[in-house]
């Protein structure tokens, strides 16, 4: 069990282009921590790097306090579980969770019972353990390659995209496995998914990551509820949050020639002709088939069902404005309709850089004084 | 390929890791010791002697003699001699001879005609034919060369016989002849097993549109098919040529014989080396054999580069 | 690169006649036929000797169906004090080289395979090419000198040597091959768990590899079997000659061939390679050559 901490962690593949970009971390002990971001954003880099399979051009990781930036993978106490699970082929089940057990020279009984005892808190027991990789199932194999990482006793587990080789039934079943499992065992787990909605359910907190640096470092619910930039903004959430160029204009926001309120908090930040971007989630659009003050009113263009909700999206001038209303309430095509985003939810982006205006800056990860590169 | 780190929207299976082999793959220590074995092994077996060939081509070393204990660097004065010497010239022609009609003409041919003809053909007779062509590589060199004699022998060889008793001297009339059909006969597998495999990646889709506009077997074959498979060809040639400048095996038959009909250059260099051991002269041989070899492969190289 | 069918008159291209197809068709199929049935005569008739003759109490060199059917050409083989004996030491040599080559090729491919160094694909290419000229004639007198200094004429080791050197080349290059298919995240998961490279190398690459190193044994096997030039040149005494000197000896010595000798015998020779390659056929198809393809 150990926490882990980066400092101004660099990398630089040849070629020029920087995978990691003066990073800093600190994971808690035991925490659930989720690396997300679309490709190319650097997070598996950061994961291979932690575990010792890429070395950093600068900065520093420490695992329980200690320096193991100049380490190799095999003397950092990390267990990593890759997306193909690499599960050797031609040993067996038994063999292969005990495989870490033989690299430390444990005899061949205590490799048995430890396979044995391990498999069973993961359903693997009886004739399984004596079955080929191959001959299992998708979320069998996963399973196994988890009783292998917890066979080593590592102090941190790192998780490379690990339910994505699974259909989306079998995904979600794992996930709930994987977040219980973690909790009873609590050991500190590094977690990289570019699936927004797998780091929200199962995470602690969680980095959302862009071109090699952390964009935002917060609790899932906060980078949901209040992210930090346009980019956490349009990356999270299962419906795109509405992103609307607005002005400040007799104290009050003015979006495609339409007037609204302007939040409290952010009253004090924002002076009159200043240009923004607010962001408002559908969920947080209540809609009206009758007029409601300081709100935007436009037609219905398209209507889309989402199970319990409806996605409506109406035009409101040359904009396009989403909002999720009920089954009993959803109104037709073509229908003029009035929308009112809740205060409490509604942010505010400058148009320049996309940080979040108002609120108090949220935990930013590069640190200002960014460590040179070594090259 | 691109420096990028390979970060999968729709992930494929283990698609995470950079192309450039991280140090984690295999340190650079390791890398040396498993690598050591072999180039030790290679490297005193294989390049040295193929190195010192060049060396010793320009001493007068004998392995009696005072020329054993001193040997001394004569100069260039074993290849001039050797250019010189219508045996090594004659040893020369010979052997380009065989390299042409067994290699060349006969392995290569025949082994194109057959993949060619198995191309469409499937069933137990193909089999059967595929399996006697390979056969016929397998057994071992000693044993085919005692078979050849066998069906080549003047009163009782099969081939006479079948011939209704024609007692033709195959061996002593028509040594060099006989030993190309042999050689032929024993590395015709290599040729057919290699432009099978070629022929499989000429697209079915090509030979397709060539036919419904109306071409041959033989315009498909010539105009499609041979450009397609040029590097194969390529590679088959030079793979082969090189073999046969450098076979031993007619000397289990003929010994170069009769009157140094058969005298191709490994057996011309057996004899002055390691019968009359002039080891100065034969490595002379050798080494001009070998600067032959490479002139091969050069020509090779720039025809295959010409390519792409 | 696709022409039209040129017509066979002047003035309008026309389709060949109905007729004219089917003479052509027919013409081909005989052609097929002829030509098919000439090679599989020319492949054959050579080998029918070693399928009569050491049936034969009385062989002659005509492959003709034995006139004195028997057996007892093989027990006789036993009197002769060098022919199964140098059936063993074919065997010694062959698996003595075998041994060697792998166990030198193995780590070898798989260090090349991981780690990139600039113009490696280049250096592996050049040292096959080496080896298919070098093996043996070219280098007949070096070798030769080499071996007699080193003190190893008239041993096996220095035998097995030459033959190991001239063979992991192509050994490295085929096994090369397979261990480039192995997931990386094999061996980084792996080394994340502690292993050193050796024990990576024996707990996961080379099971992995496994069909591979069939086949190079295979490979190496059939290669020193059939080897004449090497043992011909490198042994002296006699009782230690493998079965492709002895062989050549029957036929070469003085006075008349033994004919049931050397019929018998060579046909013991051959069937082992030949049962190994169609067996290896059959598993894994041969498909080292694919390795080599320009």
């Amino acid at each position: 069990m150990a926490d882990l901490e980066i400092r101004g962690l660099t990398k630089i593949f040849p070629g020029g282009m920087r995978a990691l970009d003066g990073l800093d971390l600190q994971i808690k002990d035991g925490e659930f921590f989720a690396l997300l971001g679309p490709s190319g954003c650097g997070k598996t880099t950061l994961l291979r790097s932690i575990a010792g399979l890429e070395t950093p051009n600068s900065g520093q990781i420490l695992i329980g306090g200690r320096d193991v930036t100049r380490l190799p993978p095999a003397a950092r106490d990390v267990a990593m579980v890759f997306q193909d699970y690499a599960l050797y082929p031609h040993m067996t089940v038994a063999d292969n969770i005990a495989y870490p057990l033989k690299v430390r020279r444990v005899g061949r009984k205590e490799r048995r019972e430890t396979a044995e005892s391990v498999g069973r808190s993961l359903q693997i027991q009886g004739a399984m353990l004596d079955r080929r990789p191959g001959q299992l199932s998708g979320g069998q194999q996963q399973r196994v390659a988890l009783a292998r990482a917890i066979a080593y006793r590592p102090h941190v587990f790192l998780f490379d995209e690990p339910l994505s080789n699974l259909d989306a039934r079998l995904r979600l079943e794992a996930r709930t496995f994987l977040k219980q499992l973690q909790r009873e065992l609590g050991v500190t787990t590094v977690y990289v998914t570019h699936d927004q909605a797998e780091a929200l359910a199962l995470a602690d907190r969680m980095a959302v990551m862009d071109q090699g640096r952390i964009r935002q470092l917060d609790t899932p619910s906060n980078c949901f509820l209040r992210p930090a930039n346009t980019f956490v903004a349009a990356f999270i959430g299962s419906t795109p949050m509405n992103l609307l160029p607005a002005t400040v204009q007799d104290g009050k926001f003015e979006v495609a020639g339409q007037k609204v309120m302007i939040p409290e908090t952010i009253r004090a930040q924002v002076s009159a002709g200043d240009t923004v971007i607010l962001g408002v989630r559908p969920e947080y659009v209540s809609v009206s088939p009758t007029e409601l003050p300081d709100s935007l009113t436009g037609t219905v263009r398209v209507l889309e069902n989402l199970g319990v909700d409806s996605l409506v999206t109406i035009v409101v001038g040359d904009l396009r404005v989403q909002a999720t209303v009920p089954e009993e309430r959803v109104p037709a095509v073509g229908d003029r309709i009035w929308l009112a985003p809740d205060q409490r939810r509604l942010l505010a982006y400058r148009q320049d850089d996309g940080e979040q205006v108002g609120a108090p800056t949220v935990a930013q990860s590069d640190a200002p004084a960014r460590v040179p590169s070594a090259e | 390929m691109s420096p990028r780190a390979a970060e999968p929207t729709s992930p494929p299976r283990g698609a995470s890791t950079p192309p450039e082999a991280s140090a984690a793959a295999l340190p650079t220590r390791g890398a040396v010791a498993f690598l050591t074995p072999a180039l030790l092994l290679i490297g005193v077996f294989l390049v040295f002697p193929a190195l010192w060939t060049l060396y010793l081509g320009i001493t007068d070393y004998r392995l009696t003699g005072i020329q054993a204990a001193y040997p001394q660097v004569i100069g260039l004065d074993n290849f001039t001699s050797a250019l010189g010497d219508p045996a090594f010239a004659n040893s020369l022609w010979v052997t380009v001879l065989y390299v042409l009609g067994s290699a060349v003409i006969g392995q290569m041919g025949l082994g194109f005609a057959l993949a060619w003809t198995f191309r469409r053909w499937h069933g137990p007779a193909r089999s059967a034919l595929e399996v006697l062509v390979i056969t016929a590589w397998i057994i071992p060199s000693s044993v085919v060369a005692f078979l050849w004699i066998a069906f080549l022998d003047t009163h009782n060889g099969t081939l006479n016989v079948a011939l209704g008793n024609a007692n033709i001297p195959w061996l002593f009339s028509w040594p060099l002849l006989s030993i190309i059909v042999f050689n032929t006969w024993r590395g015709t597998a290599f040729s057919m097993l290699l432009f099978g495999g070629a022929l499989n990646t000429v697209p079915p889709s090509y030979l397709e549109t060539a036919r419904l506009a109306g071409a041959s077997s033989w315009q498909q074959l010539r105009d499609i098919v041979l450009p397609s498979i040029r590097g194969h060809i390529l590679t088959n040639l030079l793979l082969i040529s090189l073999w046969t400048f450098n076979d031993f095996s007619p000397y289990l038959i003929t010994a170069g014989g009769p009157n140094f009909a058969t005298d191709t250059l490994p057996i011309y260099i057996f004899r002055n080396a390691l019968v009359n051991f002039q080891l100065g002269y034969g490595a002379a041989i050798s080494a001009i054999l070998l600067l032959i070899n490479l002139g091969i492969a050069l020509i090779y190289l720039r025809l295959l580069r010409a390519r792409s | 690169m696709v022409r039209d069918h040129p017509a066979p008159t002047p003035g309008p291209t026309q389709e060949p006649s109905e007729s004219a197809l089917l003479v052509r068709r027919f013409l081909s199929r005989i052609g097929f036929y002829v030509f098919v049935v000439i090679v599989s005569a020319f492949f054959a008739l050579p080998m029918l000797w070693l399928v009569f003759a050491p049936f034969d109490a009385h062989p002659t060199l005509a492959a003709t169906p034995p006139s004195s059917p028997t057996l007892a050409n093989f027990p006789d083989l036993l009197k002769d004090p060098y022919a199964l004996p140098s059936l063993v030491n074919s065997v010694v040599l062959a698996a003595a080289t075998m041994v060697l080559v792998v166990a030198a090729a193995a780590p070898a491919a798989y260090a090349l395979s991981r780690v990139r160094i600039p113009g490696r694909d280049l250096l592996l290419y050049v040292l096959l090419l080496f080896s298919s000229v070098v093996t043996g004639t070219a280098a007949m007198v070096p070798l030769f000198l080499l071996v007699f200094d080193l003190g190893l004429i008239n041993t096996y080791i220095g035998v097995v040597l030459v033959l190991a050197g001239g063979l992991t080349p192509a050994g490295i290059f085929i096994l090369k091959d397979f261990v480039d298919s192995m997931p990386k995240s094999y061996e980084e998961s792996a080394r994340v768990f502690g292993a050193g490279s050796f024990q990576i190398l024996r707990d996961i690459v080379l099971p992995y590899a496994r069909p591979g190193l069939a086949v190079i044994a295979v490979w190496v096997v059939v290669n020193v079997w059939s080897n004449f030039l090497i043992p011909f040149i490198l042994l002296r005494d006699p009782g230690m000659l493998p079965a492709a000197v002895v062989v050549y000896n029957f036929y070469t010595e003085g006075g008349q061939a033994n004919l049931r000798l050397i019929s018998s015998f060579g046909l013991l020779y051959s069937i082992p390679v030949v049962v190994m390659y169609l067996f290896v056929n059959r598993r894994y198809g041969f498909r080292f050559y694919g390795g080599i393809k320009g």
